[in-house]
């Protein structure tokens, strides 16, 4: 079966609006450092920060008119990339053969691969998967060797602990409000609120803290030594990515916690660097940024020969996330983004063929690809036309 | 080293267990087979070990059969007659997959991502495979470290002869199958320079990882190659890790199946080395690998039979693809494309 067609597109998807017993969510209060919180122009909460860019949606249709999709980080610097230089050298190819047209879009790259590249790939490669499982009428999760557990069992994301325990989890990831230029002050923030959070959840719940690479070395030294007490499960991402030797340090002196990186990790070959260095405990790929569900699973492949676990980033949320834990050994729990507010239902804001949480574990869809149930009349063409600059959210905004 | 053993392939302690077929039936009727080696060992662990661990499970979830019988597989060692017993398995689980699914095995893994494969011969008689279009050579190797200088003498002979007679610009290699000791492999590596040597092949036992990580520092003109007798993932990661390596050559039967050895492909491309499966190219299991692992240039073509005869005739599995001109294109039948009846598979009987 060959591929007819592969374009970028949007998912019109209605935005379902909190009922009236719900009140705002973490995401409209947490402050949440990064990497731009040295500049004080931008608000720490989530919204409009610079590098913050909306999702693309790939749609790869075969000769019979079956299609898969797949979506991807950095939608705008993205699209052209797929539409314009993608598509020509993958259209007319033998649909099946995902690794070679993995490896045409990764030598077609080389000389720029990493981040808007990668995410370009993997919204490519996610829809390839998607659509091998259409046409052959089987899940994804089977295709690629599963289902290797009963359910996925999950962690979640987010502030709003309370809410987080009556849904029925039992492992919690915070953020994390201190950049490591707030010095000593910011220190004792940040202890209060995980020690807050601590005992919210209390002494046998999983804890993790995500500093999305808002530290240095030598700050996320001494964060380590200061958050000892709490016992977390895992410290995630305190440096940016490409300072290994910082990683290596870190994982040394942190003896009595997990060292865990990888979102902004692109491609097998920074996991394959980072894992041959013995610098990371466990590996969080973003199926939707690091190169795409194929990427996924070699990352996969090498930490396992290493004994480094796999989980991926905001895993899931998305099908392709649920498919990947749910099929493979080495994943024993997934990520739950808390992008919903408090009592307002986790289903809202899922595309539609998720299947949503249940008691903090969810089990994927069996149907064919990825089990998406879009309706046709919210895929529309991806609107060139229209794109905007970008209006940045100022502080107290 | 003991002159009461015969040096030639079969004859001599190790190499002569027969092969072990392995058959897995799913609840509909529908059967696979794999094929691994080392007889009644293996036969016996496949049996009693990994069957009971099986039966009742869901067959088309491979790595998680493929994960449990590793994990039961650990005190048994997880190699040699352990990861041969999961590839005779693992293969029949892929075969079984592929039939299900009504796809070839390759097509299931990603590929065809190649049109066809080219491979290598490998065997002493070089004119019968020029003339049969080879283009690429493996070459015997008669010599044993203990046998000290004149064993050196010996193999650069049978090299330059060698070279002589496929031309300067052909792919030549040697295969000294862990015959040598390190300073005996350098010794004669210095000596070898001359005839431009693609791949130098598997010259230590495999437990001596810094030998051959020292030797490919010493001779960089010559890539080194090992691996038929490094056994699953994490040897090839310890090889690969110490850049002891250039080139990797797990044997699908011995080494864990197609599963393991598409882990070892994995591996091997992250590093930027290669995968050329031992012997890759003499069943359907190696040729399904190499349409599918896209850093895999090339495939091993080993001849056993005598000049003049056709290769189709030599065929040992039924429906096995023979090269033609050095290329092979793999059966697009279903599984592993093997055509082997019912009436063809027997129960077990032991050596």
């Amino acid at each position: 079966m060959k591929i007819k067609n592969v374009r970028v597109v949007n998912i019109n998807a209605p935005v379902i609006a909190p009922g009236p017993d719900t009140r705002p969510g973490w995401n409209t209060y947490a402050i949440r450092s990064k990497p731009i919180a040295r500049f004080d122009d931008y608000t720490r909460v989530d919204g409009n920060q610079p590098g913050t860019l909306p999702k693309a949606w790939v749609q790869i249709t075969a000769e019979d008119g079956t299609y898969g999709l797949g979506s991807c980080a950095l939608g705008p610097p993205v699209a052209p990339l797929i539409d314009y230089y993608i598509a020509p050298m993958i259209e007319g190819r033998d649909a099946f053969a995902i690794e070679l047209l993995n490896d045409l879009m990764w030598r077609a790259h080389e000389g720029f691969q990493g981040g808007i590249a990668t995410a370009a790939q993997s919204a490519v490669d996610i829809a390839l998967w998607d659509l091998k499982g259409k046409l052959l009428e089987r899940p994804v999760y089977e295709m690629i060797g599963g289902p290797s557990h009963d359910h996925v069992e999950l962690y979640a994301t987010g502030d709003d602990l309370e809410w987080m325990r009556e849904l029925g989890f039992k492992r919690f990831k915070i953020s994390n409000p201190f950049f490591y230029e707030s010095g000593s002050e910011g220190l004792s923030e940040l202890e209060e609120h995980v020690a807050r959070s601590r005992e919210i959840v209390g002494d046998d719940a999983e804890l993790m803290i995500n500093p999305v690479m808002s530290y240095n070395a030598d700050m996320a030294l001494k964060v380590a030594e200061r958050l000892r007490p709490y016992n977390l499960r895992w410290f995630e991402e305190p440096l940016p990515a490409w300072d290994i030797e910082g990683h290596i340090e870190l994982k040394r002196a942190m003896t009595w916690t997990a060292l865990a990186t990888g979102e902004h990790h692109f491609g097998r070959k920074s996991f394959q660097q980072l894992i041959a260095a013995r610098a990371v405990d466990i590996v969080q790929p973003d199926i939707e940024w690091t190169g795409g569900f194929t990427e996924t699973l070699k990352i996969y492949t090498y930490a396992e020969a290493a004994g480094v676990e796999t989980i991926t980033h905001m895993g899931a949320n998305t099908a392709w996330g649920q498919h990947f834990a749910y099929a493979m050994p080495e994943s024993s729990q997934a990520e739950w983004f808390m992008a919903t507010d408090v009592g307002q239902p986790v289903a809202d804001k899922l595309m539609p063929g998720v299947p949503t949480m249940k008691d903090g574990k969810v089990i994927p869809s069996n149907a064919p690809g990825f089990g998406l149930e879009i309706p046709e009349d919210w895929i529309v063409p991806w609107d060139y036309a229209n794109q905007k600059r970008a209006v940045y959210t100022a502080p107290g905004e | 080293m003991y002159p009461e053993f015969s040096s030639i392939p079969g004859e001599l302690p190790g190499g002569g267990l027969e092969k072990v077929w392995v058959q897995v039936t799913a609840e509909d009727g529908t059967w696979g087979l794999g094929q691994c080696a080392f007889g009644e060992p293996v036969a016996a662990f496949v049996n009693t070990v990994i069957a009971p661990i099986l039966e009742g499970r869901d067959c088309l979830a491979i790595e998680h059969l493929y994960d449990l019988i590793v994990r039961v597989s650990q005190r048994f060692g997880t190699s040699g007659t352990a990861s041969t017993a999961l590839g005779g398995v693992d293969l029949a689980l892929w075969d079984l997959k592929g039939k299900i699914y009504d796809l070839p095995v390759y097509s299931i893994l990603g590929g065809p991502v190649r049109e066809s494969i080219t491979c290598y011969a490998t065997s002493g008689d070089l004119d019968w495979t020029q003339e049969l279009g080879f283009t690429k050579f493996k070459i015997t190797n008669p010599s044993h470290y203990s046998e000290g200088d004149a064993g050196i003498k010996a193999v650069v002979d049978h090299v330059a002869q060698a070279r002589e007679k496929v031309g300067p610009t052909h792919d030549l290699m040697i295969n000294p199958v862990m015959s040598y000791n390190v300073e005996f492999a350098l010794r004669l590596l210095e000596q070898l320079r001359p005839y431009n040597l693609r791949w130098f092949e598997e010259p230590l036992v495999p437990t001596d990882t810094d030998g051959l990580a020292h030797l490919r520092r010493s001779a960089p003109w010559v890539s080194i190659a090992t691996g038929e007798d490094h056994h699953g993932r994490h040897a090839f990661l310890n090889l690969v890790e110490k850049r002891a390596v250039d080139i990797l050559q797990p044997d699908l039967s011995w080494g864990g199946g197609l599963t393991e050895a598409m882990k070892v492909h994995v591996i091997g491309e992250a590093a930027g080395m290669a995968t050329i499966p031992h012997g890759g190219a003499n069943t359907p299991f190696g040729q399904h690998f190499a349409m599918a692992a896209t850093e895999s240039p090339m495939a091993e073509y080993w001849l056993g039979t005598d000049p003049g005869v056709p290769l189709n005739e030599t065929v040992r599995i039924p429906g096995t693809a023979t090269p033609v001109n050095g290329q092979i294109t793999p059966s697009s039948a279903p599984g592993f494309g093997m055509e082997i009846e019912p009436g063809d598979i027997s129960d077990w009987e032991g050596n």
